[in-house]
Order: structure tokens, then sequence, then C-alpha cells
């Protein structure tokens, strides 16, 4: 099976022109202005980020690539951020523990929003240059999502007479 | 979507990663502990000499039971304790207040307060012991301290003013600590009483005595308010292991007539 997959040749800096690679870019930075905006409800981000897909899905594959990408590392920094906000309003407004896993939580939430900053912020300049960037594991999912060659019906359409 | 090998290896390194990183972090909390407050211990002696010498004893409305025999009881089993405790910067001292509240609190700077319905119910000095020892706990972990200064704040809580010091004294005999720093203290005393060679099942027997007289008179039954969640207390002090070559060591005093002094 993974044998007969096809994919589409991937293009070159060259191939790629400026608007596709300042949508490309605008992918990743987009992210920080909607972080700003939903700090307290880090959900916010992830809606912008999938509407931000769905907009720019069509324009090429390039494009494509870079939002999803993006949609795809924001999903999971997303849930961690909220997580992180539910447990505090929990600690602080019904009496939960500030235990050390929160205070480890706390940390660990930091070092996930750096390491999403800065791996954006590289990926956003490799776009504006018209290059790929592969996350880590989301890098893949999005490739693949976007470059595979899905088979599509062949449907003609052909005229008849009526039945006579 | 198709799963693939590296797409597979590539979640469980970010998932180890989570893993290692919240781990790490939890068992070596960079972010300091309520308690890291920097209070020094001489400064907590002077703020709980302010509170005896200005609430308690000025309060016309508390009486402080002073008797030679009792004393000596509560020194001797203090001693005892001290066993136990190995080094310390406190410097432990008892008060014994005359009411018939079932309660024990600590004050900040090692005093320990005692109401006299509480000894009351004690039927040994093994028992009373294990009471001191639970505020003793809340002492060395630095509870009250904590909890003051997330209440008031370093700079109203040292101010040394009479209001301050009567809400404070107030507030360490009447609130609860967090079922966190209850369950420490307990743990503390268990251990404690271990060392002092004090059986620490005597924990779970005063804490049924608790449940018990809460029937009778509930309304002086202050401790239960300080120190919820009884029923699971007893528990954990029943479930304590001590060590197999463990041998308790009665505390040598006439115990009713060190209560008859009381009256």
């Amino acid at each position: 099976m993974i044998e007969t997959e096809q994919f589409h040749s991937i293009p070159q800096p060259e191939d790629i022109s400026i608007r596709e690679r300042e949508d490309a870019m605008g992918a990743y930075l987009m992210m920080f202005a909607a972080i700003a905006a939903g700090l307290p409800l880090p959900i916010i981000n992830l809606i912008a980020s999938i509407i931000y897909y769905f907009i720019n899905r069509g324009k090429s594959l390039f494009v494509k690539f870079h939002s999803l990408q993006s949609l795809l590392s924001q999903i999971p920094t997303s849930l961690i951020n909220a997580s992180g906000v539910f447990w505090a309003i929990r600690i602080i407004f019904y009496g939960a523990e500030f235990s050390n896993l929160f205070k480890g939580y706390l940390v660990f939430i930091g070092a996930v929003n750096i390491v999403y900053v800065i791996f954006s912020l590289i990926a956003a300049v490799k776009a504006r240059k018209g290059n790929f960037y592969y996350f880590i594991l989301f890098g893949k999912i999005a490739y693949l999502q976007t470059y595979i060659v899905k088979e599509v019906e062949q449907k003609i359409d052909v005229n008849l007479p009526p039945k006579l | 979507m198709i799963m693939r090998k590296s797409i597979i290896v590539d979640l469980l390194i970010l998932l180890g990663a989570v893993a290692v990183i919240w781990g790490i972090f939890t068992i070596f909390p960079i972010i300091p502990n309520d308690t890291d407050f920097d209070v020094s211990i001489d400064k907590e002696e002077k703020l709980g000499k302010l509170i005896v010498d200005e609430i308690i004893l000025d309060n016309q409305g508390i009486n402080i039971v002073k008797d030679s025999t009792l004393d000596a009881a509560l020194n001797l089993i203090l001693l005892r304790l001290y066993d136990g405790i190995g080094s310390t910067d406190y410097d432990y001292k008892i008060i014994v207040i005359d009411s018939p509240m079932i309660n024990a609190a600590a004050l900040p700077g090692g005093y320990i307060i005692l109401y006299t319905g509480l000894i009351e119910i004690t039927d040994s000095p093994e028992e009373l012991a294990a009471i001191i020892a639970h505020e003793i706990g809340h002492v060395e972990k630095k509870h009250i301290i904590s909890r003051l200064i997330k209440e008031l704040g370093l700079s109203i809580l040292f101010s040394g003013d009479a209001a301050v010091l009567g809400e404070v004294f107030k507030y360490t005999t009447s609130t609860a600590f967090s079922r966190q720093q209850e369950s420490e203290a307990d743990i503390y005393s268990l251990q404690l009483m271990e060392k002092a060679k004090i059986h620490p099942i005597v924990l779970a027997t005063i804490f049924r005595k608790f449940n018990k007289v809460q029937t009778n008179y509930s309304e002086n039954l202050e401790i239960l308010s300080t120190h919820p969640h009884n029923n699971s207390r007893i528990k954990a002090a029943l479930g304590f292991e001590v060590k197999k070559n463990f041998k308790s060591k009665k505390i040598d005093l006439p115990w009713d007539e060190v209560k008859a002094k009381l009256k």
C-alpha cells in the first residue's frame, strides 16, 4: 500500500511566489497576535489558526502545508495552556492543592511555549524564504496530509439523448 | 491518515519529553514552596512572645493555668519528645489556657497552646504527647508562619500592632490548616513519636476520642473544625508502620493526679 502512494513533487524556492511565501509565513506570525488576544482563554488562538487554515488551504500546497503545520502544532500547545489555566482556577477559587505536580506543570508549560515560539519563528523565516521546515511529528503529518495524491474518482459527464 | 513508523517514533519522543520535563520539575520543583519565606526563627520567636505577652497574659478573658505539678508533667512530656526531634532551632514552650474548649494550637516561634478541655479528655500522658507532637509538626514545617504571611503579609504581620497580634492569636487557634499541611504534621508527629518511643497508634486513639466526644459536647470541640478530615487521618495513623525493633516506653506520670490539678 505504501509503495503505491503517490506524492506531489515538492516545489523549490524559485517556484514559490512572494504571495505564497507571505501567506505561509503569516500562518506562524498570526499566532503571536492570536496568543496575545487569547491569553486568558488559550483556546481563542486555536480557533484563529483553524480559521486561517481553512481560508488559506486552497491557495497552494506550500501555503496549505505551512498553515496545517502551524495549526497542528497549535493544538497540543493550546490544550496544554488551557489545562494549566483551568488547573490554576481550581487552585485559586476552589481550594485545590498547590502541589508539586502543578509546579512541575507550570515549568512544563513555560518550556512548551518557549519551544513553540522559537520553532514557529524559525518556520516563519523559512517560509518567507520559500523553504520547507518540518516540525517533529507535526511536520510529517502536515506533509502527508498536504502532498499525498488523493485518488479522485473520475466521473465523466456524458450527454445522452432521451430514451425514446 | 496513514500512521507511519517515523510518525509514531516522533509521537513517542514528544510524549517522552513531556513525561521527563513534567516529572523532573515535579520532583525538583524550582518554584518555591509557600514555606520558603525568609523569616528567621528569631523573628518568629519575637512575634510569638509578643502574642503571648500582649494578648494572652494581658487578656482578662484568658486564664493561664499555672501549677508546678502540671508544668513539671508537661516538661517531662516535652523532654521525651525532644529525644525524637533531634536538632531543632525552636525552643518549645507550652502554655495551658483554662477553657472547656477541646483545642490545641501552635503560635509562631514554638509556643504551643493547650486548652484544659483537651487535657481533660486525655487518658494518658502519651495521648497529650501525640497532640503536642502534631503541633510541633506544624511548627517545624513552618505551616503557621507561612500561613500568616500569606494571610496578612510580612509588613503587617511584623508591625507589632496589638490588633494584629490579637488577630493572629484568633486565627491560629480557630482556623484550619490545609489538608496537605495537616497530613504533613501528622506524618511528622508519627515519626517523632516513634523516635521518642511513644507508640504512634496513640495518635489514632486521640483522634478517635475526638470523634466520640463530638456527639456529647460538640460546641467545645474546636479541634475538629481546626483539624478536619478526622476519619482519614485515623486511618493514616493506624497504617503507620513502626520499625521491627520498636519498643515503646511509658511516660512515667501519675496522670490522674496531674489532671486533678486542672480543676
